[in-house]
């Protein structure tokens, strides 16, 4: 018989875009599923928003949607709960990543700067203003809620001003933090949580830059609310506004270009557009026309391309989960009739499988082209990163799974893989026990 | 059984428990197929998770490995650097506990 054990909520259908925002959220939150972060509704109420003098206009909207920080929220929870369970290396882990999690949820722009150019005598004083903001931002339901996890977020913020690289010091109190944090999501009201989503891309939108700024590599650990807000909205869904808040943060002059590219490529005739295929389509136009884009002055930098590699990675592997979900259709019971049927889902599933891995190893090529001195740093980093990208990623296609198998080998894990095996195992029921929380 | 077979056993066993526990038949059509796909998933996300693990240091080393190192061995400073990840195997339990639940949400649609 098969086993129960899997804690994942059967994956539900696409949200209708017309719903209340805060069920949207719910079930976003319930079900750990990505957010619908490149919905066509997003766009649209990107431009009907473009015109807001300021950003936190915008972020308020989008909060107050409830669309972006929903799983962004669930799936760190349940990270955070999973290395619970699974004993002392995953306490360590889960130390590593709440930390993390926690100093970046709470994070204020001001304090990322603060953190980013190392000036250790202002952290507290950030920080201070950080928790006064966060105060007054929140209704006073929420507050309470907040209030609870602040404490021990504070020092996770200062350990954040010296890096946000290394693993950061033994946290004692990492499961009462984060306990106190599911405790803060399960008793928000409705309202509430819709304000603590507010609070999260309040802190979480601006830091992605900065972060990466830093070049440390962490692509994949950008908050992928933040890729999901870069990929799906402002840049590559032509809300001109949102852009140019941008660009005054961010100095993205070479994103209106794209904008503009795009503006005239797409074919007019079509309704919807489709945030994602968009972005991929300019990422492989840029790809595959390099010097011509290079003539024109294009010029990302380090960060801002890893950020454009991440958010092309996200636009990718959300493509493909979406495709599956036709699969989902025709392997429901009632329609899945002989062998036929069955081959297509096999197949269908294969193909999918093999575009995330592909979605997977071109990010890895990206973060290793960025640091590939071995060819010219003088060249602009989209030049840089195609020819890095041609030494680098057929042999990462051949070696990768002679890395991971060394890589193992080096750390004495395959010893391990039995307690890794019920460590696995546990998270999984730590999972399940958080899952109430969570909702 | 060599060393490098026990190393790879490891992830063939994850993918294994994985569609033990999905209930995926074995006798579904490319079943085999299906398999080694899924374990080159598996094996893509650990190394982009260990690749973004990588101080900047180490990636260049790395990249700069790769690019013209064309006839050394492919995983010694690989092999080398990754033990100086900190808190590698909860990194990798962490890894392997979130594709699970990926992967677990990906494929029971098989094993309805």
């Amino acid at each position: 018989m098969k086993p129960e054990s899997n804690f994942l909520p059967e994956l539900p259908p696409r949200e209708a875009v017309s719903r209340d925002a805060t069920s949207i959220l719910r079930a976003q939150l319930e079900s750990s599923e990505r957010p619908s972060t490149f919905d066509t509704e997003i766009i649209n109420l990107l431009k009907e928003v473009s015109g807001s003098e300021s950003k936190s206009a915008i972020v308020n909207e989008l909060a107050r949607r409830g669309l972006i920080a929903g799983t962004f929220i669930a799936s760190k929870a349940i990270g955070i709960v999973a290395g619970l369970g699974a004993g002392e290396m995953g306490k360590n882990y889960a130390t590593h990543r709440a930390g993390e999690y926690l100093s970046r949820f709470l994070l204020t722009p001001q304090a990322v700067k603060g953190a980013a150019s190392h000036v250790a005598g202002g952290i507290k004083d950030t920080v201070g203003k950080a928790a006064s903001v966060v105060t007054d931002a929140l209704p006073t339901s929420v507050t309470s809620g907040i209030q609870s996890a602040w404490s021990s977020v504070v020092k996770h913020v200062q350990d954040f001003g010296h890096s946000v690289t290394t693993t950061l010091p033994e946290m004692n109190g990492v499961i009462d933090t984060a306990s106190h944090k599911a405790h803060a999501l399960g008793e928000l009201g409705d309202q509430g949580l819709t304000g603590s989503v507010h609070a999260v891309n309040e802190y979480v939108v601006q830091p992605t830059i900065d972060v990466t700024a830093k070049g440390t590599g962490y692509a994949a650990y950008l908050p992928s609310a933040t890729i999901g807000y870069l990929a799906g909205s402002a840049l590559f869904g032509g809300a001109v506004g949102v852009y140019q808040e941008i660009k005054k943060e961010h100095s993205f002059a070479v994103v209106k270009e794209l904008i503009d590219t795009m503006e005239s490529s797409v074919d007019a005739s079509r309704e919807k557009r489709d945030a994602c295929l968009e972005l991929i389509a300019t990422f492989t136009k840029i790809s595959n026309k390099v010097k011509e884009v290079d003539k024109h002055g294009y010029s990302f930098t380090r960060d801002q391309w890893l950020a454009f590699a991440s958010a092309v990675r996200e636009a990718k592997v959300y493509l493909l989960r979406d495709k599956t979900k036709p699969a989902e259709i025709i392997a429901d019971p009632a329609v899945k009739k002989g062998m036929e049927v069955q081959n297509e889902v096999v197949r269908g599933i294969i193909d999918n499988q093999k575009g995330l891995t592909d979605a997977d190893r071109e990010l890895a090529t990206a973060i290793l082209g960025q640091f590939c001195t071995a060819i010219s740093q003088d060249i602009d980093p989209i030049m840089r990163e195609h020819a890095a990208h041609n030494h680098i990623a057929s042999r990462i296609q051949r070696y990768s799974g002679v890395f991971v198998r060394k890589g193992f080998a080096a750390t004495g894990l395959p010893l391990l893989w039995r307690a890794m095996k019920v460590a696995l195992e546990t998270g999984s029921f730590a999972a399940r026990l958080a899952i109430p929380f969570i909702k | 059984m060599n060393e490098q077979n026990k190393q790879f056993n490891m992830i063939a066993e994850f993918v294994d428990d994985l569609f033990g526990e999905i209930g995926i038949d074995p006798n579904v059509s490319d079943f085999d197929k299906l398999r080694t796909t899924i374990e080159d998933r598996v094996i893509a996300r650990v190394f982009l998770e260990l690749v973004n693990s990588l101080t900047p240091q180490q990636a260049e080393l790395v990249a700069n490995d790769l690019s013209v190192g064309e006839k050394e061995n492919p995983d010694a400073i690989f092999t080398k650097l990754v033990k100086e990840i900190p808190n590698l195997q909860g990194i990798i339990i962490g890894i392997l506990a979130k594709i699970r639940l990926e992967l677990i949400a990906e494929l029971r649609v098989i094993s309805k």
